[in-house]
């Protein structure tokens, strides 16, 4: 086991492994922890910085400051400036997500392969079940204690039996979690299980190094292969780690298409069929205190509208976010700051039709998204939905959070005109994205498809790609343990004999 | 770094945002906010600190002229000051200009340890 923190590397470095990982999270992880197991010596290489749970600070300020992308406002450009949410540390983006566990959903896998029929041999069904198996085991993910619960979870499911909608407690990657409600700013005590807790230590049993705080710039090619990357570490030094086998990209949807454009390989559609799950959220008021920040973090869901593409979720905020969602400015915005206690906010995502692009300019990071009119008619339908949970759980009044219309709603006959007759711009809801896809989609034609259906990029032999970005399109469920054994399969396929 | 009238700008629009809640929380003019500055500007990306900064400039320095004041939104009493951030919200495009205001200063004000405690363990009215 060995990690070398990029703040302290302040001269020119060089390293050298079989396999050169970028990015460490759950896909990162997921390459290096099977790459190590089947012998090889293996780099990751993570631009954020590695931080011990009991380092997580409690306000989300602090968290978001030290923890997340660009503070967590990073946004989409296009029709409404959408933020996006990405981890920047070790693990990426799972010591800081909520947990949530997800098999790949069968349907949208059969649309993977009608779309391309080389992907039923490339990503077998039976070996993605087989894997995932084992990584749940292995992360322990279970349906939410309801002892940890907490009332927002509790609400949601009595919401939803009210509404005849089939809900269910979430399954997480937790380990004997006490409902600390801290999952977004990380758990401090370690009890999440998130990509570095569990994949990553369990590389780093075996052959691999980390470096963290080194930020990957190019990819170094010599004729149709990638023989390393060129990177800089916090501290000032370069850093040069040369690949005897394969470079793995593993940096997210959004970083690996920059990595490969900054690298100039743009074969392909690179950056192109950005894909996520954008969401928007419904607060809503109750009479007796809901504490929205206590309990698990986000421990119950409701699953029964999946077919039409929406799957709500109770929203684990801490207080600066619940509060920023509450109505008001100045004095009154005081006063319901007062009274959060008795707000709560719970989320639907929607499995959205757009298709958004990420490019470079002038050395900044460009995201363009616009959720289409279909996007947006769902919304309305999930917010309709999430209100009338609420009132049937107990709600006095909800906020939708959608401009131009009524901010706050008495009784559920006002969400009925909110579906039917609510804005059509994306700018007038209060809208987050989560999950990102596509960007360097898997495929056998190479004119509309970035890597092979054996993770190889198109163009250049011995780089792979395993991240969420060859995703051909979203799933409609949160990803990571998706992104975990498709990553897994993509590190077999560089092990093969005949790979190498 | 922010001119010396933005800075003063923008502690005023944060002071105004969050007056008085009540319920033993305080005022955000008793959150000391000097480390939070620093760490805002350096963890922010380009386009919040940008957008804070038109938007600063917007409600601090020209909104209150428009709303018929004669000082910047720093040189207005507390009524003022939340006068021309309600008719604000209430301007064509002015309710994103406030959720800007509204989302830094629940950063600043929740940052500190002493509004968390309080705030965790308030039991409404």
């Amino acid at each position: 086991m060995k990690h070398i923190d990029g703040r302290t590397v302040s001269t020119a470095h060089e390293l050298a492994a079989d396999l050169i990982v970028v990015g460490s999270g759950p896909a990162g992880c997921s390459v290096a922890r099977e790459a190590a197991a089947q012998g090889a010596s293996v780099i990751v290489v993570e631009e954020g910085p590695w931080v011990e749970p009991r380092d997580y600070p409690l306000s989300t300020f602090s968290a978001m400051s030290a923890l997340y992308r660009g503070m967590g406002a990073t946004v989409v450009l296009g029709a409404a400036p959408i933020p996006y949410v990405q981890g920047r540390m070790v693990g990426g983006s799972s010591p800081i997500n909520g947990a949530i566990c997800w098999r790949m959903p069968r349907n949208v896998y059969d649309e993977w392969c009608h779309a391309d029929p080389a992907l039923y041999d490339a990503l077998p069904w039976d070996k993605i079940e087989t894997l995932t198996d084992a990584l749940e085991a292995r992360l322990n993910v279970q349906p939410t204690d309801p002892a940890v619960a907490g009332r927002k979870n509790l609400l949601m499911a009595k919401g939803a039996d009210a509404l005849g909608l089939e809900h269910r407690p979430i399954r997480r990657n937790v380990r004997e979690c006490k409902g600390l409600g801290r999952c977004m700013q990380g758990c401090p005590h370690g009890y999440k299980q998130s990509a570095e807790l569990t994949l990553l230590a369990d590389a780093m049993a075996r052959d691999t190094t980390v470096l963290s705080s080194v930020e990957v710039r190019q990819i170094v090619c010599h004729g149709r292969r990638a023989d390393g990357v060129l990177g800089r570490a916090q501290g000032g030094g370069g850093v040069r780690l040369r690949a005897r086998r394969a470079v793995v990209l593993a940096a997210s949807a959004v970083q690996t298409p920059l990595l490969l454009l900054r690298s100039g390989l743009r074969h392909g559609p690179v950056g192109e069929n950005f894909q996520c799950h954008p969401g928007v959220s419904m607060a809503g008021r109750f009479r007796e205190p809901v504490r929205m920040w206590e309990g698990a973090t986000q421990g119950h869901e409701v699953v029964g509208l999946r077919h039409e593409g929406l799957k709500f979720e109770v929203l684990g905020f801490d207080l600066t976010v619940l509060a920023a969602r509450l109505e008001g400015v100045g004095a009154e915005f005081a006063r319901s700051i007062a009274t959060m206690a008795h707000w709560l906010d719970w989320g639907v995502a929607v499995r959205a039709q757009a298709r958004g692009r990420v490019r470079s300019v002038f050395g900044q990071t460009i995201v363009t998204y616009s959720p289409t009119a279909s996007d947006i008619q769902q919304f309305r339908r999930g917010l309709r939905v999430m209100g009338e949970m609420m009132f049937a759980a107990g709600a006095v009044d909800v906020a939708p959070g959608v401009r131009g219309f009524a901010p706050r709603l008495s009784a559920p006959t006002a969400l009925v005109e909110l579906e039917r007759n609510g804005p059509q711009r994306a700018a007038a809801y209060t809208a987050a994205i989560t999950h990102m896809f596509g960007t360097c989609r898997m495929g056998s034609d190479p004119a509309t498809n970035v890597v092979r259906p054996d993770f190889r990029h198109h163009a250049i032999e011995s780089l792979y790609i395993a991240d969420s970005s060859v995703f051909p399109t979203n799933l409609g469920v949160n990803p990571q343990i998706a992104i975990m054994a498709v990553a897994t399969l993509c590190a077999r396929r560089i092990m093969e004999p005949a790979a190498a | 770094m922010p001119f010396a009238f933005e800075s003063r700008w923008r502690e005023a629009l944060l002071d105004a945002m969050i007056p008085e809640p009540g319920n033993g929380l305080p005022p955000m003019t008793a959150v000391d906010r000097r480390t939070f500055w620093p760490r805002f500007e350096r963890a922010a990306p380009w386009m919040l600190r940008l957008g804070f900064r038109i938007v600063t400039c917007l409600v601090g320095g020209v909104v209150p002229f428009l709303l018929g004041h004669r000082r910047g939104f720093s040189g207005l009493d507390a009524v003022a000051r939340d006068d021309v951030l309600r008719r604000t919200e209430r301007l064509p495009g002015g309710e994103a200009l406030v959720l800007v205001i509204k989302l830094v200063a629940c950063f600043a004000y929740f940052d500190d340890p002493g509004v968390q405690a309080i705030a965790r363990g308030t039991h409404p009215q």
